[in-house]
């Protein structure tokens, strides 16, 4: 979720309204915002809506809340000027690299330290997230003054093209800015693969910019002192880039600056003038206004929604089964089904005018005949005086395996754990509870412990290659456990669903010969029991005999 | 307690200890009665307030190995000085009769003090030194041997005696004691003159029930005061206990569990909710994969087309889809369900009864460090509503419905949120007195058609999450979130539950 820092004078000048921090708050609910902090007039803003990049810089929050607080509503109008000065040539050889640029120029703009930090953050937080790390969108920002037109956009051998990076302090070529330029290190996978990277240079055969990495030092150094500005955005998709040009395009015309277009023409000689709003339309069913609402909104009211959510629209239909025809613009990214635009009129309502109706429907409830029962086993197992433990399902392979003294066995594995000690998805549960006891040593004895949990099996014939089995352990231990006090346990629990197990004598890795069984019911094998060896107790510096068993599917 | 009764309570050593102040104010000891029956009868007859413990830590001096050789033998420069009066000896001698380590200690130890003379290998007493016979040290030594001595009430010359024998090897020894002494209370002195001369029955047994005996005999009256030690009891685990109580609120409240599997596949996790195959939630830093099993299957030929077409255009109904080329492969990928959303995807694509309305409280888990704050493996309780007129009003209806019953919260707020299977969608906050301020409950929204149409359901469908781990942790004041699986057994045993 991007969160973006503002200050509360500049929005407040932007709205053309003052705000308390509480009628902000308010004020927010519009854009699924949330202030995250207040310091002062710096205020921190948790934006939610992360399929709207339109709202993420102040500029857009304000352009939202515009609308809701002035009569500036419907579609924002923009006038974008062509002084059919501004050329941009693609070349063949960038096609297949990253193809698609767009740019446009801005002139006569007051940039002071704070809007300047607003640009970068918005920099950030476009090419960042919209972006997906400057692979789908990258933003170049320049001092026109410095750039000779027409421009040319192409792609080159990374040894052929010499130049000083931003902030690089000499002249570098483009493999070495991918080596130690901080930001060629962090971004250079996004074009190491290719043979040739893109590279944007002016008439004069200066380099603007090596997108998505970095800008020159010569055109690229944005200052207080700047007055026009040239911004460049390249992409894999025109889309996005065309959504990233008008999203910059409208901020840095709401603070005053007059933007040219600029046109780009591919090796087909195609050309395209960039940025350009287009308004796109999406038929609402009224119906669904009123199916989602829970009640039938007067028209009027729903034209003043439309207004105040940024819609532009035709007439509204005078049957409720009529559809609206709703005209929105074209970098609201975000809409693909009518419920989206009924989302903003909800929003635009207010969550908190509407009154909350619990839905009468008359339905029976109920709980797994699993749940049920496990309920009562949990209870039986307190009952002979085990303390209930509740373990993760995911564990480390030391833990089920070397440390237990077995083999290693096939189990679910995670690909990307974050931890080696949670790596992999329990088998089975004794080693959980003897990691339990190994974390006690130090609390009174005798220490006796249940849990009634989920291993995870594999099996091939599940659609989910797998399969959950609830599983119940038992342990005890003190300085007199045997296995008969754990056997004992166990034939009582069996015995309340009337079940009987054969033990059949069998050694287990983890158990002291002689001292450990199977345990089987109608035949099948469900489960073991025994006193672990020293050995294991010993890897688990553990120093009081224990006496386990675990069964599974007692009740299922 | 009237003396009367106060007498009638008390246990043979307990008579046996007072009877013994004989007159006497102070005690320490009671003939008949080893030091741990006096310690406990004493602390017995403390808690009735018959007696008084003083107790005070000393240091005492104790004789070590040496020391005790020294007291059966005497110190080494006594044994030398003893022999030397009979006749002169060589070194060599005096190594057969003393040991080679005793001699040179005694020798260096005398010739220093101008005790003796050495010539020529041969050892004499100084004709002044006869006399000799005994030394402050060996007679500190014979005292200790009598009785071990409070370090703090020695003599000036003890005292001297017993700094230049520490510093010697092996022969004195300090210890910590325990001083004890029993100090018997006016009440004491009543209680004695009344202690009835029969003792009463200790134990109530099959015997004495059976013998009659209790008709001609009392029972020794027990002190109930007395503190007794606490034990561990079976119990079942607190959060888990919380997890079923949530369950049959939501039983009540109409709603029917439901359940699905911990590893699931992508398509029910993601695709089938309509989460694009791009989308940067469904990549490693937000989900677990699966090193293996790498793959699961895919349902019906028709519920997959359904999703893919929904994805790549919309599908049937009238919305562009995210427009993207959807592979079967990536649908296919196994992962731990990173939420219970899965169980709802499964239920909806399996022609349910509608309306209707379903929960489920089960295991999700997600890539994060495990820390006060995070849990990688944790509850979530979540379900939703199908009905023919579902509308947002009622799904805010549905979640007030339960911050009410199931947290108790009096004041709640509903804030725009955002999901991308849910349009409309909300975060619901509930306002902490304890707090003093909003603390997010849980959020909710209605499936967008994109998803539900594709899974064969017409109808809205509400869907809801609450955060129930957080709830539990707010409702046992714990400050960190790994207590909910707690693996201290001391802390489970010992949680208290505000709603026990």
């Amino acid at each position: 979720m991007p969160t973006i820092d503002i200050h509360k004078q500049d929005l407040e000048e932007l709205v053309g309204r003052k705000f308390t921090v509480k009628e902000l708050e308010e004020a927010l609910t519009h854009v699924k915002g949330e202030i995250e902090d207040v310091d002062g007039h710096n205020i921190k803003i948790e934006i939610k809506s992360t399929d709207r990049p339109d709202l993420w810089n102040v500029e857009g929050l304000a352009r939202q809340l515009r609308a809701e607080y002035t009569k500036n509503q419907g579609i924002p109008k923009y006038k974008f000027k062509n002084s059919e000065k501004y050329f941009i040539n693609v070349s063949e050889k960038v096609k297949s690299v990253r193809p698609y640029i767009g740019a446009f120029v801005c002139k006569g703009i007051n940039i002071d330290d704070f809007s300047l930090k607003q640009l970068i953050q918005a920099q950030e937080k476009i090419a960042g997230t919209f972006g997906r790390k400057r692979r789908e969108v990258a933003i170049g920002i320049f001092e026109l003054d410095n750039i000779t037109w027409p421009l040319l956009y192409t792609a080159e051998f990374p040894e052929k093209i010499k130049f000083e990076p931003l902030d690089g302090n000499r002249d570098m070529d483009l493999n070495e800015i991918l080596k130690i330029h901080p930001k060629g290190i962090e971004y250079g996978h996004l074009v190491k693969k290719f043979s040739r990277y893109p590279i944007l240079i002016d008439a004069n055969d200066k380099v603007v910019s090596f997108p998505p990495i970095i800008n020159s030092e010569y055109s690229g150094r944005v200052t207080t002192k700047t007055k026009n500005l040239l911004v460049e955005i390249t992409g894999l998709e025109m889309k996005n880039v065309e959504v990233a040009l008008n999203i910059f395009a409208m901020s840095l015309a709401d603070r005053g600056g007059k933007i040219e277009q600029v046109t780009v023409t591919d090796s087909e000689k195609n050309s395209i003038i960039t940025p350009i709003i287009s308004e796109k339309y999406i038929e609402v069913p009224k119906e669904l206004i009123h199916k989602t609402f829970g009640e039938k909104l007067p028209d009027k009211t729903i034209k003043n929604l439309l207004d105040r959510s940024r819609y532009d629209y035709e007439t509204i239909p005078v049957t409720d089964s009529g559809n609206i025809n709703v005209k929105y613009p074209s970098y609201r990214v975000d809409i693909m089904h009518p419920i989206d635009v009924v989302e903003d009129l909800v929003m635009s309502y207010g969550y908190s005018n509407l009154v909350p109706e619990y839905p009468t429907m008359n339905t029976i409830g109920s709980l797994l005949p699993h749940s049920v029962r496990q309920k009562k086993l949990r209870t039986f197992m307190a009952g002979t005086g085990a303390q209930e433990i509740s373990t993760f399902l995911l564990t480390n392979k030391d833990t089920l395996f070397s440390n237990m003294n077995c083999q290693e066995d096939n189990i679910v594995e995670i690909l990307n754990p974050v931890s080696y000690n949670y790596s992999v998805f329990r088998n089975w549960l004794i080693p959980s509870v003897v990691e339990f006891l190994s974390k006690n040593t130090k609390v009174e004895y005798p220490q006796k412990v249940f849990e009634y949990g989920k291993v995870i099996e594999l099996n091939k014939k599940k659609d989910v290659g797998t399969e959950d089995i609830n599983k119940l352990v038992y342990a005890e231990s003190s300085k007199d456990v045997t296995f008969t006090n754990v056997k004992s346990v166990l034939i009582t629990i069996l015995s309340r669903y009337n079940k009987t197990a054969k033990f059949v004598s069998k050694d287990y890795p983890s158990f002291i010969p002689g001292r450990s069984a199977e345990v089987i019911i109608d035949g099948k094998s469900v489960g073991l029991i025994g006193e672990l060896s020293p050995s294991v107790l010993s890897n688990w510096k553990i120093e009081m005999p224990v006496a386990i068993f675990e069964i599974k599917n007692i009740i299922d | 307690m009237n003396v009367n009764l106060l007498a009638e309570s008390l246990q043979k050593n307990e008579i046996k200890l007072l009877k013994s102040f004989l007159g006497k104010k102070k005690i320490s000891e009671t003939e008949g009665l080893s030091q741990v029956e006096f310690m406990r009868s004493a602390m017995y007859l403390e808690n009735k307030k018959l007696v008084v413990i003083n107790k005070a830590e000393k240091k005492v001096v104790l004789l070590d190995e040496n020391g005790k050789d020294a007291l059966k033998n005497k110190l080494p420069e006594i044994q030398l000085l003893n022999l030397l009066k009979k006749q002169d000896l060589t070194i060599p001698k005096i190594n057969d009769k003393l040991g080679s380590e005793k001699a040179k200690f005694a020798i260096g130890y005398l010739k220093k003090l101008g005790i003796i003379n050495l010539d020529k290998g041969i050892v004499s007493i100084t004709s002044k030194s006869k006399s000799i016979s005994e030394t402050p040290e060996q007679k500190f030594i014979d005292k200790i041997g009598k009785d071990e001595l409070d370090i703090s009430k020695l003599s000036k010359e003890d005292h001297y005696s017993f700094v230049s024998l520490q510093k010697r090897k092996k022969l004195i020894s300090i210890q910590n004691r325990n001083k004890f002494d029993l100090e018997i209370t006016d009440l004491g002195i009543d209680t004695i003159k009344v202690i009835p001369e029969k003792p009463g029955i200790e134990l109530n047994t099959p015997e004495i029930i059976k013998s009659r005996k209790w008709e001609s005999q009392r029972f020794r009256r027990y002190d109930v005061e007395t503190p007794v030690p606490k034990i561990n009891i079976g119990r079942t685990q607190p959060y888990l206990d919380f997890l079923d109580e949530l369950k049959m609120k939501l039983m009540q409240l109409g709603f029917e569990e439901m359940e699905g599997p911990l590893i699931d596949t992508e398509f029910y996790n993601f695709d089938a909710l309509y989460q694009p195959q791009n989308h940067p939630a469904r990549t490693w830093t937000d989900v677990y994969k699966l090193r293996y099993p790498k793959e699961g299957k895919l349902p019906s030929k028709e519920i997959v087309n359904a999703v893919k077409d929904s994805h790549e255009n919309g599908g049937e109904i009238d919305s562009t889809g995210w427009n993207y080329k959807w592979s079967e492969n990536i649908a296919k990928s196994l992962m731990p369900r990173s939420h219970t959303t899965t169980v709802s995807a499964r239920k909806l694509a399996s022609n349910p009864n509608t309306p209707g309305k379903y929960f489920t409280i089960g295991r999700v888990f997600r890539p994060d460090v495990l820390d006060a704050t995070h849990l990688i493996e944790f509850n979530q309780l979540e379900g939703i509503v199908i009905g023919d007129d579902l509308s947002f009003k009622n799904l805010l209806g549905v979640l007030k419905k339960f911050a009410e019953e199931v947290s108790g919260a009096t004041k709640i707020r509903f804030l725009p949120d955002y999901y991308p299977f849910t349009e409309p969608s909300v975060q619901m906050d509930v306002w902490s007195e304890k707090l003093n301020k909003w603390v997010e409950f849980g959020g909710a929204g209605i499936f967008r058609p994109e998803l539900t149409n594709p899974l064969g359901i017409t109808q809205p469908v509400i869907a809801w999450g609450l955060g129930v781990d957080r709830m539990f942790q707010e409702r046992i004041k714990s400050k960190d979130i790994r207590e909910l699986f707690s693996d201290n057994l001391k802390w489970l045993r010992e949680v208290n539950d505000a709603n026990d």
